[in-house]
């Protein structure tokens, strides 16, 4: 029993980071119908600005703010001046610059920051004796920080797609960037706004997410994060907010289930487990658990 | 004015006016050129030559056209699929105030009630004919003067035909929007027009009276396939 609650605790916050990053995925897709390979990277980058923040002896919410801040205006440019300009002739092209820029970031990194590993302070109490007890569970703050960020990001945005109209515009430029010109929608500043909020969005999970991670801030911290988020999206149909939240969460339990209850298996291959349920999944629902389905009468 | 797809011009050097308040059609087969010239307008398509309105030159991007008055319903209706009516009309209502958006929301749900009854439903499952109707509402929630319609018979039965023409005559007599109708369905068309061109392979042939065309039995079989 105690094992069951340690492992839901520890996969559900794996979990919600998986989230948060499928949240950003699944703002870019339904603007422009693209996953962003370059998310992770790009969010890893603006977390290495805030671990400068942080080594000025700034707070750890001043270097949020900023991670977040130019995590907005780096997705903007690369839709504006990278993105935007390759559509125009292929669409397939974009997917290389993406994994191109994928690249890019990481080695930038490297040469701003070094390869050797970072510590990047908790935005909440992080200390041995900062938990809370969730029966036989223990929640530290940077767990609390993950959880609280992604409700947070989930209400928001929301409501920014539910009740206000810069996000019917969005949902109109995602249905149909044509007939949303032909009604005034600006599509370009759209489409900034969507890539510059998918970039706030990861970066404030990079900065969330980093303390927790195996990799802690390093080259290698947004990889497998990247690689399960992506999942995730897919899973929830690239299109839902509700399907990024509920499939990122269920790859976080599984992979923590798998590790804690099959021997051998476990330990080394948690995430292929998952990502073969996650085939099997979409090979029954190919739009994911909360995609929309075309649906389009003639 | 001409337009076309990469390189290759589809409509060359065509000139026509629409005169305010007028209904205006432009006629011709398959592949004549009339889509390219709407989309050429509107500044979905780039384009050479001269388009003016109101006596000043046209913008070039669909985003300012409709800011000057001008709003298009495309071929295949062009509603927003996953979005409901409601959301539609208002997406239509981008270049407007947010205040005047909801009377004029009831005004077509009004004019239209079918659309009224359905506006929590998503455009996509609106049947053909009211989907051209929420196109039609959709396009002119944008108060525009000029509205350009591409092919609003295709696909529909012919008593849904009929009613969507009759809701143009009507918006057209009560508001006095212009409108520049492009029609495979030349007999219902002209019946609506005022003044009628003909396009043949990308060039203007004829242009006249809407009338004079529907008695010309010599021009009907020529450009319009006669009957």
């Amino acid at each position: 029993m105690d094992v069951l609650v340690e492992r839901l605790v520890a996969g559900s916050t794996e979990g919600a980071v998986y989230a948060l990053i499928a949240l950003s995925l699944v703002v870019v897709f339904r603007g422009t119908g693209t996953i962003n390979f370059a998310q992770g990277e790009m969010a890893l980058f603006t977390t290495f600005v805030a671990w400068s923040v942080i080594a000025r002896d700034l707070p750890v919410w001043v270097a949020l703010l900023v991670a977040t801040a130019s995590g907005f205006v780096l997705g903007a440019l690369v839709e504006r001046f990278l993105v935007r300009p390759v559509r125009k002739r292929n669409d397939m092209a974009v997917l290389i610059v993406l994994l191109g820029l994928f690249t890019v970031f990481n080695s930038l990194d490297g040469l701003i920051w070094g390869g050797e590993t970072k510590v990047l302070a908790s935005l909440l109490p992080n200390g041995p004796d900062d938990y809370v007890a969730l029966g036989p569970a223990r929640i530290y703050g940077d767990t609390a920080a993950v959880w609280i960020g992604t409700v947070l990001v989930l209400i928001a945005l929301t409501v920014l797609f539910r009740c206000t109209r810069t996000g019917l515009h969005m949902r109109a430029v995602a249905n149909d960037g044509e007939a949303a010109a032909l009604a005034g929608v600006r599509v370009g500043r759209v489409l900034s706004l969507s890539w510059g909020l998918a970039g706030a969005i990861g970066s404030a999970a990079g900065v969330l997410v980093t303390p927790l991670a195996p990799a802690q801030l390093s080259l290698l911290t947004m990889l497998a994060i990247f690689l399960s988020a992506a999942a995730a999206a897919l899973l929830g149909g690239l299109d839902s907010l509700v399907g990024a939240v509920v499939a990122g969460l269920s790859i976080g339990v599984l992979e923590a289930l798998v590790i804690g209850y099959v021997p051998g298996v476990g330990s080394n291959l948690s995430e292929t487990t998952v990502l073969v349920i996650i085939v099997l999944v979409l090979l029954v629902r190919p739009q994911g658990l909360f995609g929309t389905k075309k649906l389009e009468r003639v | 004015m001409s337009a076309g797809y990469g390189a290759a011009d589809v409509v060359h050097r065509i000139s026509l006016d629409v005169a305010e308040g007028e209904i205006a059609v432009v006629l011709g087969a398959n592949g004549a050129g009339k889509t390219t010239t709407l989309r050429a307008i509107s500044g979905v398509l780039a384009r050479s030559g001269v388009v003016q309105f109101d006596g000043r030159p046209m913008p070039t991007r669909p985003e300012d056209t409709v800011r000057v008055g001008l709003s298009m319903v495309p071929q295949g209706r062009g509603t927003l699929t996953e979005l409901t009516v409601l959301e539609n009309l208002l997406v239509g209502a981008a270049v407007r105030p947010r205040h005047e958006a909801d009377a004029d929301v009831e005004k077509w749900c009004g004019f239209f009630p079918v659309l009224g009854e359905r506006r929590e439903q998503k455009a996509g499952s609106l049947s053909g004919g009211e989907q051209q109707m929420l196109a039609i509402a959709r396009a002119l929630m944008a108060r525009p003067r000029l509205v350009l319609l591409d092919e609003p018979s295709l696909g529909l039965a012919p008593i849904v035909v009929q009613r969507v023409f009759a809701a143009l005559a009507d918006i057209n007599a009560t508001d006095g929007t212009s409108m520049l109708i492009v029609e495979q369905n030349a007999d219902l068309a002209l019946r609506l027009a005022r003044s009628a061109h003909v396009l043949e392979a990308g060039r203007l042939v004829a242009s006249g009276a809407a009338a004079d065309f529907l008695d010309d039995d010599r021009v009907r079989s020529a450009y319009l396939g006669g009957r």
